[in-house]
């Protein structure tokens, strides 16, 4: 009988252990938290008078799923701490409290451990206090939190998204785009400006990743949000909170105000790639995400999500189910 | 699912254990005449049996999704220009031929008149190489070899290494000297022509329908072919199928080792016409709403084939039956939307769990909430704990889409219900196209009504939402609930 263990039960962890319930298969996942769903399980939705397509909904029914299922064991604050055995038939050894548990005759391992979203090295972004900042993440959560009528406390006046915060980073040795970034923060701006028709929102950024075809960034210009081109240098926390930029229009390093600053964090490895890595044997690109060795198929040991790189809802989504049918097929 | 298996064949039982296996009923009838009467199409035939032999007795009704047929064919042996070859399939005389000292070759006649089966071609290899390791002179004749498939492949080679002459007929000749009892065959490859005397003669010829499956034919009203069988003459593609839908031959000549693959061949097909995907054992509930339970069923009275369901369905579930001219719903793809039933002009679709809702007392106090499972349920459960008292004041019903609710179920909840709410997908969110706008639709028409009546149109409200902003479907219910008499 197939035992097919999953290490996270975030996003890409619990499609992947419900596509493999559903054809019968029997499935184990170690979550380090109390709860599975990972990151995306607090996302907000990003719907204004209709759905903006951020994916969240993609995966509303999940988790309640992989909860019931009667093919899937989840076991919460535990940790993976080894894999032994022979391809097709690994020991492994999983941490729980002060407790080792050993699973034996695990058939394929999933390493869907996901991201982690802050610069691990604070960044290009020089970032002083609190007051006023709002980090990617709990920007999530406020979409998530809001009411009929409010999203924020209080209602901002003016509002500025700071892009690439951690990503094409030389300083955070992380020169990748982390893909989601000016998706999701274009799509909250949106909401933004569905609860506060006369906020004054602004996006600081390098280069705007297209989100959606069409004609996606003029409908957020015709929404008179203003796009500066610049990479700011610092931003000061306080009320007002201020930016610190370098004018692109040449006048030199200027300082601007706002109630709130929202930080588009990206997607980084987890911050024990390397002990995963090593246990799992997998290997690392160039950025620290983890990668297969060698073929999947023969050490029945697969990556999924954005343990192995930055994605979006739907790609990650996508890709589970794609470990998934790889398992199902061997 | 109730399979019936009809015939007389040894293998009724090993058919009718494999088709309980797989969860689905069997019950096997062997004497044709007590059929007395048969109707209905795949999926649902109905049967008057008699209960008594030769068709006397009191009569009782049954119901089958599908029949096999399992009747073995009659084993009379026909002539062949007056003279009788030993029938292949009769063990004695065989071993009589084996032990008799005959300077005469042994010729193996296969493919004479019809093709033969593979199991005569199995059987016949194996004798034949069997004689030949005797030191018989042995010839075989064939037009095909059907040896393919694993276990066969070496037969006959083995054959040909014992010393067997195998010749590949074009042309053939037979006549039967009464005088001297031989038979004189001229034989011809295509290229050489053999002339052949010989007493011993062994054939499969005659073990042909030769009338065994008339009766059934007739009963059941299936096409016979020229050589007396029932399956159609795509045999070679599709040996289970008949000219009838839902009615499936199983050859009791099948070979023993191919039974089980026969089997599952049979089953795949009675499945693929019933609208059931084979699965391996163990059911799985993949949405969480029984898929056995909830799909849309099409009238076949009311509906005019004229392909609006399948057309407006989203999720391709609608399949056109053009012998029946009906449309019919693949349970496997349908999600229940009920799109199909708001756009057939006859009226011909319901949906299987639809159904209004109970009268009861003490519902006047509380507000009736229709919840689109992917937007409102969801975001509903997470609340619930926080709402306290008014949580008590709540009759959640959970839907597969805001599509599926129509104008009665919300001017029927009316009836019984303080306030009528649903809650319903945003739009472009809906995973049935835009099932969330019909209910949006119905829940105007009604407050629409009501305010024409007279009636507070507040009554009915509807709401899109996601299941991501939980806080703002708290605040609305808050709302909803407080004001008006409720």
């Amino acid at each position: 009988m197939a035992h097919v263990m999953v290490i996270g039960g975030g996003l890409s962890g619990s499609v992947t252990a419900n596509a493999l319930a559903q054809c019968g298969q029997k499935v184990t996942i170690v979550e380090k938290s109390g709860r599975i769903g990972g990151k995306v399980r607090s996302y907000g939705c990003k719907a204004t008078d209709k759905c903006n397509n951020c994916g969240v909904c993609l995966v509303g029914g999940l988790w309640e799923k992989v909860e019931k299922s009667p093919n899937i064991d989840i076991i919460h604050d535990a940790t993976l701490t080894d894999i032994s055995g022979k391809a097709g038939d690994y020991s492994v050894a999983v941490k729980t409290g002060s407790d080792l548990r050993y699973m034996n005759g695990i058939s394929s391992v999933v390493v869907a451990t996901g991201f982690e979203e802050s610069p691990a090295l604070g960044g290009h972004l020089q970032i002083e206090g609190k007051e006023g900042i709002v980090r990617g993440l709990a920007l999530e959560e406020i979409c998530r939190t809001r009411s009929k009528d409010a999203l924020f406390a209080q209602a901002p006046n003016r509002v500025a998204f700071i892009q690439c915060v951690g990503s094409r980073d030389r300083k955070e040795d992380a020169m990748y785009c982390s893909r989601v970034c000016c998706s999701y923060s274009t799509r909250a701006a949106k909401v933004i400006r569905y609860y506060y028709p006369d906020c004054a929102i602004t996006f600081f950024y390098m280069e705007m990743q297209a989100v959606s075809g069409g004609d996606y960034f003029k409908q957020l210009e015709d929404l008179g949000i203003e796009f500066i081109k610049s990479r700011p240098l610092k931003v000061k926390a306080g009320s007002p909170a201020t930016v610190v930029f370098d004018d692109p229009s040449g006048e030199g390093i200027r300082e601007r105000e706002f109630d709130l600053i929202l930080l588009s964090d990206g997607i980084h490895p987890p911050k024990d790639a390397d002990r995963l890595a090593e246990i799992c044997g997998l290997g690392q690109d160039g950025n620290g995400f983890l990668r297969n060795a060698g073929p999947a198929a023969d050490t029945g040991i697969y990556v999924a999500g954005c343990a192995k790189g930055p994605g979006r809802i739907e790609e990650v989504y996508a890709d589970a189910l794609a470990v998934a049918e790889q398992i199902l097929a061997r | 699912m109730n399979i019936l298996i009809m015939g007389q064949s040894e293998i009724n039982s090993v058919l009718a254990d494999r088709f309980e296996e797989r969860g689905y009923s069997a019950f096997i009838i062997e004497d044709v005449s007590r059929i007395k009467a048969f109707h209905g199409e795949s999926g649902s035939f109905k049967i008057k049996l008699v209960a008594g032999a030769g068709g006397s007795g009191v009569a009782e009704d049954r119901e089958a999704a599908a029949v096999v047929v399992t009747e073995t064919a009659g084993k009379a042996m026909p002539s062949i220009d007056g003279g009788k070859p030993v029938c292949l399939y009769e063990s004695d005389d065989l071993k009589h031929l084996a032990g008799s000292r005959t300077k005469y070759p042994v010729v193996f006649l296969l493919d004479y008149f019809n093709e033969s089966p593979q199991a005569s071609t199995v059987k016949a290899l194996n004798e034949a190489r069997a004689l030949a390791l005797k030191k018989r002179n042995v010839i075989y004749i064939f037009r095909f070899m059907r040896s393919a498939g694993t276990p066969h492949e070496s037969l006959y080679q083995a054959a040909r290494k014992a010393g067997v002459t195998f010749i590949k007929y074009e042309s053939l000749n037979i006549d039967y000297d009464q005088n001297k009892d031989q038979f004189q065959i001229k034989v011809s490859d295509g290229v050489n022509e053999v002339d052949i005397l010989t007493k011993h003669v062994i054939s499969d010829s005659g073990y042909g329908a030769d009338g065994a499956y008339a009766e059934i034919a007739l009963k059941l009203r299936l096409k016979v072919n020229e050589a007396g069988y029932i399956n159609e003459d795509r045999y070679m593609l599709s040996p289970t199928l008949t000219s009838r839908k839902g009615v499936y031959y199983f050859s009791g000549d099948t070979a023993a080792d191919r039974i089980s693959e026969g089997i599952d061949y049979t089953l795949s097909m009675i499945e693929a016409d019933v609208g059931i995907p084979a699965r391996p054992g163990g059911e799985t509930d993949p949405d969480g709403i029984d898929k056995a339970e909830d799909y849309a069923v099409v009238d076949a009275e009311k509906c005019v084939f004229c392909y609006s369901c399948y057309r407006a369905c989203p999720h391709g579930a609608m399949t056109p039956d053009e012998e029946a001219r009906v449309m019919k719903n693949m349970k496997i793809a349908c999600e229940a939307c009920g799109i199909c039933a708001s756009v057939c002009p006859g009226n011909a679709i319901t949906l299987t769990t639809d159904d209004f809702p109970d009268e009861r007392e003490g519902k006047r106090g509380k507000v009736k909430l229709f919840c689109c499972e992917n937007s409102g349920a969801i975001a509903l459960r997470e609340i619930l704990p926080a709402m306290g008292e008014l949580a008590s004041k709540i009759d959640a019903e959970t839907l597969p889409c805001g599509g599926r609710i129509g104008f009665e179920q919300l001017s029927g909840a009316l009836r019984q219900y303080g306030k009528v709410m649903a809650l319903v997908c945003m739009d472009d969110a809906c995973k049935h196209f835009d099932g969330n706008k019909r209910a949006c639709r119905q829940a105007e028409r009604l407050s629409a009504m009501l305010e024409t009546a007279g009636i507070d149109h507040n009554k009915v409200e509807v709401h899109k939402m996601s299941h991501a902003m939980s806080a703002v479907l708290q605040d609305t219910l808050t709302d909803f609930l407080k004001e008006g008499a409720v």
